[in-house]
């Protein structure tokens, strides 16, 4: 391959010690070896591992035409457990990343001093922080585009929970919380980085046709499984039809939210401080809460009505969303004020699953709908994000061909969010979509760049790769609760690990 | 002719603007589209600008509006600024159908 399309082909390595930036050139190998995203961030964790590194990356696919394509990855050592994860940045991060210039970043070292990371038109700058450093998420969202001039900036910040390195810390994607449960908050705390700020104006190459063949797949999708479906509701009717949970949704909904180029809009902005009907911009400055993490919106479901304003509170305060509703609902809390003097004290102090003797993996908060023997697995291998359904969402493992045992299934969702973290597809989308096969991605794959000879047997290599590698590298501390090893659990995981090792 | 926007079907993805600009000069890009996103995210009241030859229209949740030159936008903010320096809407010359019309998945762009 002597050129591909969709990428800068620009690496920037951020020195938080010395407080200077490098470019490095993304060389064609990194691609051809590993296809980027998650697979080829976990290289550069590994170049750097000496230094701590927090390494944001894109994939081939993110912020091009192909569906659902927004996703970026943050890859990191978890303060939880000692694990590698990957965390996938939904909504715009990973489109505005891309488009910054920069296809991945590396965060090295520790910063003496608050600071932030600006990246923009190709530019990273680190600024000092002490501005914004003690305000809550939205606080520092809002300060941010105001001394930018920018209101579609993108930044990735934390809470008092994450200044406060706690376990309980989840990054924040805007005002909107994000699929951090691995306490990605903490180690930006422990890096003394309050933000990064993100404005992507740049520009990509197409290959010739990879528009059509895009624009066709979208067609499939939205004439197939997905077909009228959007929102929380459906994404929550179609894994637990719980009656009472979505009457409420459904009173509350003002309208659904998608990712970039995502055709399943399955962020749903719920209205509780005015009518939900109430489509003008009014004096209402905070009317709502976008529902990102249906994890934690579940998990506060305890609270009815109040699930949202709880969920807001937590997003505020830089807290991990599941972990702090369950933990709320140990202390007894059963009313918003009680729940909000528990955050509020969980984002000072911290709080722990484990201490708690409530369910978790390895410390980390786990799926709280629905417990089987295929999602608890999943779980348990603890590379993938915890906050993405263990399960198909509005299709069936049918529609997906996968054969109906626990541990295919298990293997099934380990191979297709690896898939997503590695092309920069999103992980949620792609639970949702079997038009979106692994031969049409190597069809695209092969369009974007002259590289006849990519073929299933090399996407798949790399699938398994990045599982494989990133359990290698990690030296996962703790334990699983006893609640979640249901029957044949540790013969499945036995059976999987051999699948991948 | 011209572009119709159906705002309340609108999901925000944003991809209007990308195969805008792709009709233009071929790339992956959201900064030379005739068509613009907007959004006031707190209070989730999002859609989007289209620069046409002699006016704006902004299709808003609440209404739609077309703005002639030297009117004044309501609620404008800093980043609805670069609509004006825009190319002007040529509903995607030469082609069938627009690309931002294509590449919806919502449907929320047509031409009547």
């Amino acid at each position: 391959m002597d050129y591909i399309n969709n990428f800068n082909g620009t690496i920037l390595i951020v020195d938080l010690e010395s407080g200077e930036t490098t470019n490095e050139d993304l060389e064609i190998e990194m691609i051809e070896n590993s296809l980027g995203g998650a697979a080829l961030n976990l290289d550069l964790y590994q170049k750097y591992a000496d230094r701590d590194p927090v390494v944001l990356g894109t994939g081939l696919f993110t912020a091009t035409f192909v569906p659902a394509s927004c996703l970026g990855i943050a890859t990191f050592k978890s303060p939880l457990n000692q694990g590698i994860s990957h965390v996938p940045l939904t909504w715009q991060t990973g489109v505005e990343l891309k488009l910054t210039g920069f296809d991945f970043i590396i965060i090295v070292g520790k910063s003496e001093k608050p600071v932030r990371i600006w990246l923009h038109d190709g530019l990273a700058d680190i600024e000092d922080s002490s501005d914004v450093w003690g305000k809550d998420t939205w606080e520092t969202v809002d300060s941010l585009r105001q001394t930018y001039g920018d209101d579609l900036i993108q930044v990735l910040s934390i809470g008092k929970a994450g200044e406060n390195r706690l376990d309980v810390a989840q990054v924040s994607e805007n005002y909107w919380g994000s699929k951090d449960k691995t306490s990605l908050g903490a180690v930006f705390g422990e890096k003394n980085v309050k933000a990064i700020a993100l404005r992507g104006l740049g520009a990509l190459d197409v290959a010739e046709g990879f528009y059509d063949q895009c624009t066709q797949l979208m067609k499939d999708i939205t004439n197939g499984t997905l077909k009228g479906k959007r929102g929380l509701r459906e994404t929550i009717s179609s894994l637990s039809p719980e009656g009472q949970i979505i009457q409420l949704v459904d009173s509350t909904t003002h309208r659904n939210n998608a990712c970039y180029n995502c055709p399943y809009a399955c962020k749903t902005f719920v209205k509780y401080r005015e009518s939900a009907r109430t489509m003008a911009s009014t004096d209402v400055a905070e009317p709502g809460c976008l529902i990102t993490d249906l994890s934690g919106f579940m998990s506060f479901s305890f609270l009815g009505r109040d699930a949202a304003p709880a969920l807001e509170k937590c997003f505020k305060l830089g807290l991990e969303p599941t972990a702090a509703a369950k933990l709320a609902e140990a202390a007894r809390n059963k009313d918003l004020q009680s729940v909000t003097e528990t955050l509020e004290q969980l984002a000072q102090s911290g709080g722990s699953l484990k201490e708690s003797d409530l369910p978790h993996f390895y410390q980390v908060s786990p799926w709280p709908i629905f417990t089987s023997l295929e999602t608890s697995s999943v779980q348990a291998f603890g590379v993938f994000s915890n906050a993405v359904p263990p399960m198909p969402i509005v299709a069936s493992y049918q529609d997906f061909g996968v054969k109906d045992t626990a541990v295919d299934r298990a293997e099934w969702w380990i191979r297709r969010q690896s898939l997503s973290y590695i092309l920069g597809i999103c992980p949620i989308f792609s639970l949702t979509s079997p038009e979106v096969s692994e031969e049409k991605l190597v069809e695209l794959v092969k369009s974007s760049a002259d590289w006849d000879e990519f073929d299933l047997k090399k996407l798949q290599e790399v699938v398994g790769q990045l599982v494989s590698q990133s359990l290698k590298t990690s030296e996962r501390v703790g334990e699983i609760h006893l609640s979640l090893k249901v029957d044949g659990f540790d013969d499945a995981i036995n059976d999987l690990l051999s699948r991948f090792s | 002719m011209e572009l119709k926007v159906d705002t309340l079907k609108c999901t925000g993805c944003k991809i209007c603007e990308f195969a805008c600009n792709y009709h233009y000069d071929g790339t992956t890009s959201p900064i030379g589209s005739s068509i613009m996103f907007y959004r006031e995210e707190k209070k989730n009241y999002y859609g989007v600008m289209v620069k046409r030859e002699k006016s704006l229209l902004l299709a808003r949740p609440d209404e739609t509006e077309i703005v002639k030159p030297g009117q004044q936008i309501k609620g404008a903010s800093a980043s609805s600024k670069p609509i004006l320096l825009r190319v002007a809407c040529n509903l995607c010359e030469g082609e069938e159908t627009p690309f931002c019309v294509r590449s919806c998945p919502q449907n929320v762009l047509s031409v009547e």
